[in-house]
């Protein structure tokens, strides 16, 4: 089932706070998803630093990966989540290097997303659990998308757990509410093509097609055009991006989703009453048609 | 409308079966009316009422509102969810706002009006009774009616009837495709003024003329030497 839903303010000022928002959006459908909770937020980062984000279902792992970073940047922020670690780094290699360079420590431990925009979070449960780790609430930018997972394809643990990016290309982060049916046809033709799967969960090919899509020149909103032919099955899915971020629908409208719109914000949801928690107010809502793709510019 | 005899249910606080066991024993003991305060587009609110009253709710509503209901009249000043007026016997719903996905799912009886638009599969597996829609519908609109009526006064999205083995579409505007196994008739005589007669009751005006469609009834029957239309049917 899951379910998916944010915030995004459209200026930097904003009088409700992000991350509270934020999270009782995702309070909100935690009854639609019980597994796990993740969240993507946006940093304006003047100060070019590198969010990373590593899945560490070894015992101890968050110890060496921080440990390693600290030999391959300078390590600005960083929190251990007993499973997941984020960290904010000054780093003058490549994403690439320092992906392989981390997902060499330990079978158990893998990058889960680096960006210079995008910053993903993730624990175990609801999004109580994790607040209590890496303090969601006081986070105050200008988007935070999530999903509450109700796990179907893959185990329940940090690194199988949404938002999914395709890593080494930074700042492009999904959550997938539904199920990609052909994704085992369409993992294969992408691992031939030199893509890096790191999870086992159907949703981590999407981010993967879209920079495929991308990197053969379609723009942003065509690639999501394109995924609504070549995904089977059902979804209804967020893509954010360093600079916009859009709401994609399969073409049979199976799953919800829910929009409010107004000057300052736009939020939505899987639920409509998380939504009006989530904003604090009785505003309208409208639902998105089938096949239908919006996109919003930061 | 709110008269001395309504009673009236905040609720906030309030388990939604509490509310509902709430409204169920308001109907037993004769209450003709209960207005319903700070909905919050809360789901099941006024689920499995089987005994006549009115419910007027302020604000939107979640999934299944007056889901599973004989003889209940509702006004929703507001928008609903999935799902408005699953399965009901009889009664009326009226709602001012929009509908989302699966207005009036299966209902048996009764009439649903939706002011504004509704969402995908409006009228779903609709068995008998009505849906009129006010303004647009919604992908696969239609979609395995069984019988009764649905009319819809704007456009419609891809795929309207889709399925249908009985009953009438009346639409007002366009479709952007047509679903499988219908076809477009001439309406018989009074058809179209009792179409018009049912919109001016619920006050919603009327679109410049109607299309009447109906099952081909093309896929009544599976007929192997046929299997091309099968295999586009789904």
């Amino acid at each position: 089932m899951c379910g998916v839903g944010g915030i995004f303010f459209k200026t930097a000022e904003h009088g409700q706070k992000t991350g509270e928002i934020a999270y009782r959006i995702l309070d909100g459908i935690f009854r639609r998803g019980p597994d796990s909770t993740g969240v993507t937020l946006w940093h304006a980062n003047e100060g070019g630093l590198l969010y990373v984000g590593v899945n560490c279902e070894a015992p101890g792992g968050g110890a060496r990966v921080l440990e390693l970073l600290d030999q391959l940047g300078a390590v600005k922020q960083a929190t251990d989540g007993d499973g997941y670690v984020r960290a904010a780094i000054q780093y003058d290699g490549t994403e690439d290097d320092l992906v392989s360079a981390i997902d060499a420590l330990d079978p158990g431990i893998s990058v889960g997303s680096v960006g210079r925009h995008l910053e993903v979070l993730k624990h175990m449960g609801g999004v109580a659990n994790l607040d209590a780790a890496f303090d969601l609430k006081s986070y105050d930018g200008r988007l935070a998308m999530g999903l509450t997972r109700y796990a179907t394809e893959s185990r329940i643990d940090f690194t199988n757990g949404q938002p999914l990016t395709a890593r080494a290309n930074s700042d492009l982060s999904v959550v997938h509410n539904g199920h990609i049916t052909n994704y085992h046809h369409l993992r294969s033709s992408y691992a031939l093509k030199g893509y890096n799967f790191s999870t086992q969960n159907d949703s981590e090919v999407i981010p993967i097609m879209l920079i495929d899509e991308m990197s053969q020149g379609a723009t942003f909103e065509e690639a999501l055009h394109i995924s609504i032919e070549k995904l089977d099955g059902c979804f209804t899915y967020i893509a954010v991006t360093g600079d916009r971020f859009a709401l994609v629908k399969d073409a049979y409208a199976a799953k919800p989703q829910v929009v409010a719109e107004n000057d300052d914000f736009v939020a939505m949801s899987s639920d409509p009453q998380s939504l009006r928690e989530g904003v604090l107010s009785d505003m309208d809502v409208w639902e998105p048609g089938a096949g239908e793709v919006h996109v919003w510019q930061m | 409308m709110a008269n001395v005899e309504t009673l009236t249910l905040d609720c906030c606080d309030k388990a939604t079966r509490d509310i509902n066991i709430a409204i169920r024993r308001a109907a037993d003991d004769g209450v003709p009316a209960v207005e319903i305060l700070n909905t919050q587009a809360r789901h099941n609110i006024g689920v499995g009422i089987l005994k006549p009253i009115h419910l007027i709710y302020r604000g939107h509503v979640g999934y299944y509102t007056v889901g599973l209901c004989d003889n209940v009249t509702a006004e929703i000043h507001g928008s609903s969810g999935w799902g408005v007026g699953d399965n009901l016997l009889a009664g009326e719903v009226v709602i001012e706002g929009n509908a989302a996905s699966s207005a009036a799912p299966s209902i048996r009886g009764g009439r649903i009006v939706v002011k504004g638009n509704a969402g995908p599969r409006a009228g779903i597996y609709l068995k008998s009774g009505e849906l009129v829609v006010g303004g647009d519908a919604g992908y696969m609109s239609g979609f395995m009616m069984q019988n009764g009526r649905l009319i819809i006064c704007g456009n419609a999205a891809k795929g309207l009837g889709d399925s249908m083995y009985q009953g009438q579409i009346w639409l007002g505007g366009e479709a952007v495709e047509m679903g499988s196994g219908v076809e477009q008739v001439e309406p018989e005589a009074g058809e179209l003024d009792d179409v018009l007669a049912r919109l001016d009751e619920v006050k919603i005006k009327p679109p410049k003329s109607f299309k009447k469609l109906q099952s081909d009834r093309s896929l009544w029957n599976f007929n192997k030497h046929d299997f091309a239309a099968w295999k586009d049917a789904l």
